[in-house]
């Protein structure tokens, strides 16, 4: 049986320590999670710590989890085999006494994410450390940046949450219902099926300029319905991006919307180990050129056509027309290539994929169409 | 109540003249300036968990990352919220603030806001959450920054009749979002369903955010619900919370077939620390109120020896240590739990309002 990925990740950093001639890794998180960033604690002990919390892995891959609030000890003890874990209400105090347990020189610490802690706490945590060690911030991002097989199968649980609240979606939007209790529908639909957490914005307009988060706006026939839908199922961020017109469709429409479809299809295609981002970009930009709206592959009318996903790694980063990043097998991320196009406004089309030998595969059972509620 | 950082506020946080008038953050503003000493501005930092200074002066809620308002000593706001140029204008329906724009590049747009001021002293509100780095990059640009938070966080404490009105608002709300608990619970339900029971009800009530933590084992301490199994529990402690118009009320919900010695210690304690509570009684004297009912009991771990906090804008406004003393016009959850032998453990609790003629409460814990 494989090993848990954290132990893998800790295995890579006494790696890293050894290579930089330092004694130990002190990875930081600030108790806050975003589906678009690493979460240094979560990558190297499986833990989506509640209050600000440390890993700190010596040479000799000995690692501890310091974290807090101190009555969350023992589901962090369950999330976290392999290492040491102490659950304290003042962190600073407990990071000292693991620096004293590991005998750690604090002159050869390097650190991960110490500048996203809220300054009183990073001031005394520096304090313990005796100054500002050397930062390798992007070391869990990278180290984290393919999937194990154990996070991929959390990310396919968490495309079946987010398809789950999007049919839910469809079940429930009418006439007469605000955004924000349609996303607070869907988020307790999901959340009762394991999801822990969810980026999730869902707002309509009859001619929208962008996805939000929902307001008090009631929902009315004729709407287009946008729906980013982004629940965490073990600390596995999945998004799909979907349309849903109530009532029947403008004319346009379905031709339009056929243009996003084919959009993704192609950047599926060139998704493949060893090709650049920039080249997916491309690719999904060059359908909607063929058809005459290479102008709005830009800002204001769309910023990116994907991104990483938190909070493991959120390589490759935003999926834009200049980034060098090397695409590899196993990386999870979202492509979307949503467009604003003036006869339909913006328009929502994306999968949470995987990359493979024969380019990206969705990670959805059921690929985005323009949807219809029937009022 | 701390629970897991969700990581986009979804509820509806778009700024309500009718509940919160311009009037009323026109004065906060002016309680604000006039403590600023001899400063020439103030800067006020929130992010999506922690957000109670920036939303007492500009209404406004970061759904998603940081922001900081720049206030100068005349003349009008500047916001820095999070998010792309798109999203500027669903921001601005978010506060009565009307510049608003880009959190980019804060350091300098720091700098290029100040002008002409820089090198003045300048203070902070809110900053101790601010990143770090950050912090770093706007001290380089601008020089030494003052926290001012030990002489305004009593202001904010103190609330206005509109703001009391908001919390009784939410306390009724919280008392739904628990009776719906208590009614899926005593049911038969797990604790997921019971939980999401409360979320819902509050969410159907106006709440723009629901939040609850249930134990996983029978009497243990209200955990997140990831991996949690949908079992019924008894005794089943929850920690629920609701924020409306702004405003958190919060409470521990303890339920239990068989009455047990620990829910009526633990309530006795309570009921003690209420009748004790009024302006000027300390976080200690209320402490050694429940101890003294709580015995031969031990209280609970799951508070971390806590017995309370201020509650408003944000869900702890200032913890109740032993040498703080309750306020006149603030607004408390007191907490008090006893854990026995064998799984007999109770949570209970109570939002209180200190006025003139002692406490008043607004919301406190269900007997079982």
């Amino acid at each position: 049986m494989d090993e848990p990925a954290p132990l893998n990740r800790i295995a890579a950093a006494v790696q890293l320590l050894e290579q930089r001639g330092a004694d130990a890794l002190l990875a930081f998180n600030n108790a806050q999670n975003s589906f678009l960033e690493s979460n240094a604690v979560f990558v190297l002990s499986g833990v989506r710590p509640i209050g600000p919390s440390a890993v700190l892995i010596d040479r000799s891959g000995r690692a501890s989890l310091v974290l807090t609030p101190a009555w969350d000890e023992a589901r962090a003890a369950a999330l976290a085999p392999g290492l040491t874990v102490t659950a304290a209400d003042d962190l600073p105090a407990s990071l000292a006494d693991a620096l004293e347990r590991h005998r750690v020189d604090r002159r050869r610490l390097v650190t991960v994410a110490l500048g996203t802690m809220g300054r009183a706490l990073a001031r005394r945590i520096e304090a313990v450390l005796g100054g500002t060690p050397p930062a390798i911030d992007d070391f869990t991002r990278d180290v984290a940046r393919r999937r194990s097989a154990d996070e991929l199968a959390a990310a396919r649980r968490a495309t079946a949450i987010a398809l789950s609240g999007y049919r839910r979606m469809l079940e429930v939007a009418r006439p007469g219902l605000r955004e924000f209790e349609l996303a607070a529908e869907l988020y307790c639909h999901m959340k009762a099926l394991g999801a822990e957490d969810n980026f999730l914005l869902v707002s309509a307009s009859q001619h929208n300029l962008a996805v939000r988060a929902a307001g008090r706006r009631v929902l009315d026939q004729g709407d287009i319905i946008l729906s980013e839908i982004t629940p965490c199922y073990r600390g596995q961020y999945a998004q799909i991006c979907r349309t849903t017109v109530i009532g029947a469709p403008s004319g346009a429409m379905p031709g339009k919307y056929a243009l996003l479809q084919q959009a993704m299809r192609r950047g599926q295609e060139a998704a493949v180990p060893g090709a650049r981002v920039r080249d997916v970009t491309r690719a999904i930009d060059a359908c909607f050129a063929a058809a005459g709206y290479g102008d709005y592959c830009r800002p204001p009318y769309m910023r990116v056509r994907g991104h990483g996903l938190g909070i493991t790694s959120d390589r490759p980063g935003d999926l834009t027309a200049d980034s060098d990043v090397v695409l590899e097998e196993g990386m999870v991320f979202v492509m979307h290539p949503n467009q604003y196009l003036p006869e339909t406004g913006y328009m929502m089309c994306g999968e949470p994929v995987v990359i493979t030998a024969h380019g990206a595969e969705a990670l959805s059972t059921e690929t985005a169409t323009l949807d219809v509620i029937a009022v | 109540m701390r629970v897991l950082h969700t990581t986009l506020l979804t509820g509806p946080y778009d700024w309500e003249q009718a509940v919160l008038p311009r009037e009323e953050f026109a004065g906060r503003l002016a309680h604000v300036r006039a403590a600023l000493g001899d400063a020439a501005a103030l800067f006020v930092h929130g992010h999506a968990g922690d957000y109670g200074d920036l939303n007492y002066l500009t209404g406004f809620t970061p759904k998603l990352g940081p922001a900081l308002a720049m206030v100068p000593v005349e003349g009008d706001i500047r916001l820095l919220v999070g998010g792309t140029d798109l999203m500027i204008p669903q921001a601005k329906r978010l506060t009565w603030v009307e510049d608003v724009r880009p959190f980019a590049n804060v350091p300098k747009a720091v700098a290029d806001w100040l002008g002409a001021k820089k090198g003045a002293p300048l203070a902070t509100w809110g900053f101790g959450s601010l990143a770090h780095g950050i912090h770093r990059g706007i001290t380089a640009a601008v020089g030494p920054l003052t926290p001012l938070d030990a002489g305004l966080d009593p202001i904010r404490r103190r609330k206005s009749p509109r703001e009391m009105g908001l919390m009784r608002r939410a306390s009724v709300v919280l008392g739904d979002a628990v009776s719906a608990f208590v009614a899926a619970a005593g049911r038969g339900a797990g604790a997921r369903t019971a939980a999401l029971a409360a979320e819902k009800t509050a969410i159907a009530a106006d709440a723009q955010d629901a939040r609850t933590l249930v134990s996983v084992s029978p009497g243990g301490a209200p955990l997140p619900l990831d991996g949690a199994e949908d079992q019924a529990l008894d005794p089943l402690l929850a920690t629920i919370a609701v924020q409306v118009s702004g405003y958190w009320a919060a409470g521990y919900v303890t339920m239990t077939a068989h009455g047990g010695a620990a829910h009526d210690r633990a309530r006795a304690a309570l009921d003690a620390m209420v009748e004790t509570a009024r302006a000027g009684v300390t976080g200690g004297a209320l402490r050694q109120e429940a101890a003294r009912r709580i015995a031969p009991f031990g209280f609970h771990p799951a508070l971390g020896g806590t017995i309370g906090n201020a509650i408003g804008l944000s869900l702890d406004e200032g913890p109740l240590a032993d040498d703080v003393a309750l306020e006149r016009g603030a607004t408390y959850a007191l907490r008090v739990g006893a854990a026995g032998e064998g799984g007999d453990a109770a949570l209970v609790s109570a939002m209180i309002a200190v006025g003139d003629a002692g406490a008043s409460v607004l919301w406190t814990s269900p007997r079982p």
